[in-house]
């Protein structure tokens, strides 16, 4: 007890250093096999631009929750390259209530994907110890999961979003976060165990059934890392719909009652309000970086399953 | 109001918006994608492979105001934004109306509710042009949306199926051309693209709840999400049950559907 084990291949602990090396090696070859498609390559370009954005704003931005207003300006400013634009407004202009566009959808881009990646990655974490156990064990469990997750399907995103949203009263954050977060995992819990299902009958579980590993320890070291494949992609390809989603319930409304929010759709609405015939920048330009960001997750998402989809890969 | 009148007029509205959209997209979404499919990796196939992303991953609200914008700005004389400009009352909210023809009043009853329909029953021409005005930029914006994802079903279905063997039979049988492609190849490519449309419909009425918001449209969405904001309960359950029946009915026709293009499932 409270001796360091050193097992035959070097693992302390558990860790074992060359299986290790060895999954870092097939994921430089993934890289490369990714980067060699040019659209995967540019959404991976853009989403690490992105990344890079609300790491910025996370440490080096003041503030970085609230817009600033300038209510001594408060009549939008169209940014210099636009038709009739002054350098006054900047290169992203302002907005209603003198809002700087450029720094305000800085910070929205912070709100909006760290949002939507808690959706996206707390969905994909539950879904896939769920969806494991669902396809192992089988029986009674599985039965009640996918008639669950049929019913989830079957319902528009939106209208359960607004209706238990209702129900509970509340139109926070936490309360938005948890109902997705309750729509989101049976996507995972489905494409794990429909994994799960061909890889239990495959060769090397039998084997380490046959050396007297729990089904707890087949389930977690065997079974789940071999599944996991088809989940990257779809956690690619949910960041830019999840993130679409709370621009949208921000625009309709759902911000929490906090006018000055930070938030992509909240931006398009404080445009809107400001007659967006008039002052057109306002609503396109928040638009535009919602719409970067999707586009890239797409093309990052099927160059992903390109890659990923052994039967693709030629 | 009474919950089910509510419904009663506020729902055609949606669903003239879903039946429009999702006609169009199919109308437009099934050729394309076969020409895309059969022009595979050529210029037609990268433009409509761009528009298809672009499509799917635009943010319907935003699309919404966009087109507004460049309708207002680009072409002001259509007139296609804006309040209904016949009527002095809201034909949403009334089942009847007074409207003005020239100068003089006439009674405007909503057998249907559908005001492209009731136009038509009641023979005013003016108010049928109007209704179908303001039905256009709506239905562009669900169309474009939704079109992305017929696109690609269509396309990567019939690249599939034309890897097959029965379609090289096909082909060295002689066959002509389209016979080939419409017989063999998007035959069993519409399969997937059908459960597609019916399960877009579960999108599109999420979607129809932003488009109607952008457009104050006053449907199912719209009334949805105002009853959310001021608090209405019976408003909230009739539209949740409202969406659920009408999704429970999409499925339906969508499988039946797939048993009719199919000879081999059999209900």
């Amino acid at each position: 007890m409270g001796t360091v084990t050193v097992s035959r291949q070097g693992s302390i602990l558990g860790f074992d250093a060359e299986a290790w090396r060895r999954r870092m090696r097939e994921y430089r070859l993934l890289l490369k096999l990714l980067l060699k498609s040019p659209p995967a390559a540019i959404g991976l370009i853009i989403v690490l631009v992105y990344l890079a954005i609300v790491v910025y704003d996370q440490f080096f931005v003041a503030q970085n929750d609230v817009m600033i207003p300038n209510f001594n300006d408060t009549l939008p400013r169209a940014p210099f390259w636009w038709p009739g634009g002054t350098s006054a407004g900047g290169w992203f202009g302002t907005t209603n209530n003198g809002i700087d566009l450029g720094d305000a959808m800085l910070k929205a881009i912070r709100i909006d994907l760290m949002y939507s990646s808690f959706v996206v990655l707390f969905g994909a974490l539950v879904g896939c110890f769920i969806g494991v156990f669902a396809g192992y064990r089988g029986g009674l469990f599985d039965e009640a999961l996918m008639r669950a997750t049929d019913v989830t399907y079957s319902i528009p995103f939106l209208v359960f979003v607004i209706a238990a949203a209702f129900a509970f009263g509340r139109r926070d954050f936490l309360t938005t976060n948890l109902i997705l977060l309750a729509l989101w995992w049976p996507t995972y819990a489905r494409l794990v165990r429909a994994q799960t299902l061909s890889v239990k009958e495959l060769k090397f579980v039998e084997a380490a059934r046959a050396a007297g590993a729990s089904d707890g320890r087949i389930m977690m070291k065997h079974v789940l890392p071999n599944t996991l494949a088809p989940v990257f992609v779809q956690i690619s390809l949910d960041l830019g719909v999840v993130t679409q989603i709370f621009a949208a319930l921000n625009f309709i409304g759902f911000n929490a009652g906090n006018l000055f929010l930070p938030e992509l759709g909240n931006l398009i609405v404080i445009g809107d309000v400001a007659s967006f015939t008039s002052y057109p920048w306002t609503v396109v330009l928040p638009g535009v970086v919602l719409l970067i960001f999707t586009v890239a997750v797409n093309l990052l998402g099927d160059g992903l399953r390109d890659v990923l989809d052994p039967r693709a890969r030629r | 109001m009474p919950v089910t009148q509510a419904i009663t007029v506020f729902f055609p509205q949606t669903i003239e918006l879903a039946i429009t959209s999702t006609v169009l997209a199919t109308l437009i979404g099934i050729p394309t994608g076969t020409i895309s499919a059969l022009r595979k990796d050529k210029l037609p196939d990268h433009l409509t492979r761009i528009f298809a992303l672009v499509g799917y991953s635009i943010p319907f609200f935003w699309l919404g105001l966009l087109l507004q914008i460049m309708a207002i700005s680009l072409f002001p004389q259509w007139e296609i934004t804006g309040g209904y400009s016949l009527t002095g009352i809201d034909p949403h909210q009334e089942s009847w109306a007074f409207i003005f023809v020239g100068d003089s009043p006439v009674l405007f009853s909503q057998p249907t509710h559908f005001l492209v329909v009731d136009a038509a029953i009641h023979g005013s021409w003016s108010v049928f042009v109007d209704a179908l005005k303001h039905l256009v930029l709506p239905t562009l914006t669900l169309t474009i949306g939704v079109l992305g994802v017929i696109l690609r079903m269509v396309r990567s279905g019939m690249v599939d199926s034309m890897n097959q063997d029965y379609v090289k039979t096909a082909w060295s049988k002689g066959l002509p051309d389209w016979v080939v492609t419409r017989v063999h190849i998007r035959r069993n490519a519409l399969l997937p693209a059908v459960t597609v449309i019916g399960l877009l419909f579960a999108g599109l009425l999420g979607g129809v709840v932003l488009v109607e918001d952008v457009f104050a449209w006053k449907g199912i969405g719209y009334w949805a999400t105002q009853a959310v904001l001021r608090f209405d309960p019976g408003g909230v359950m009739g539209t949740t049950l409202i969406f659920a029946i009408f999704l429970v009915l999409i499925n339906l026709i969508a499988d039946i559907l797939y048993a009719y293009l199919d000879p081999r499932i059999s209900l």
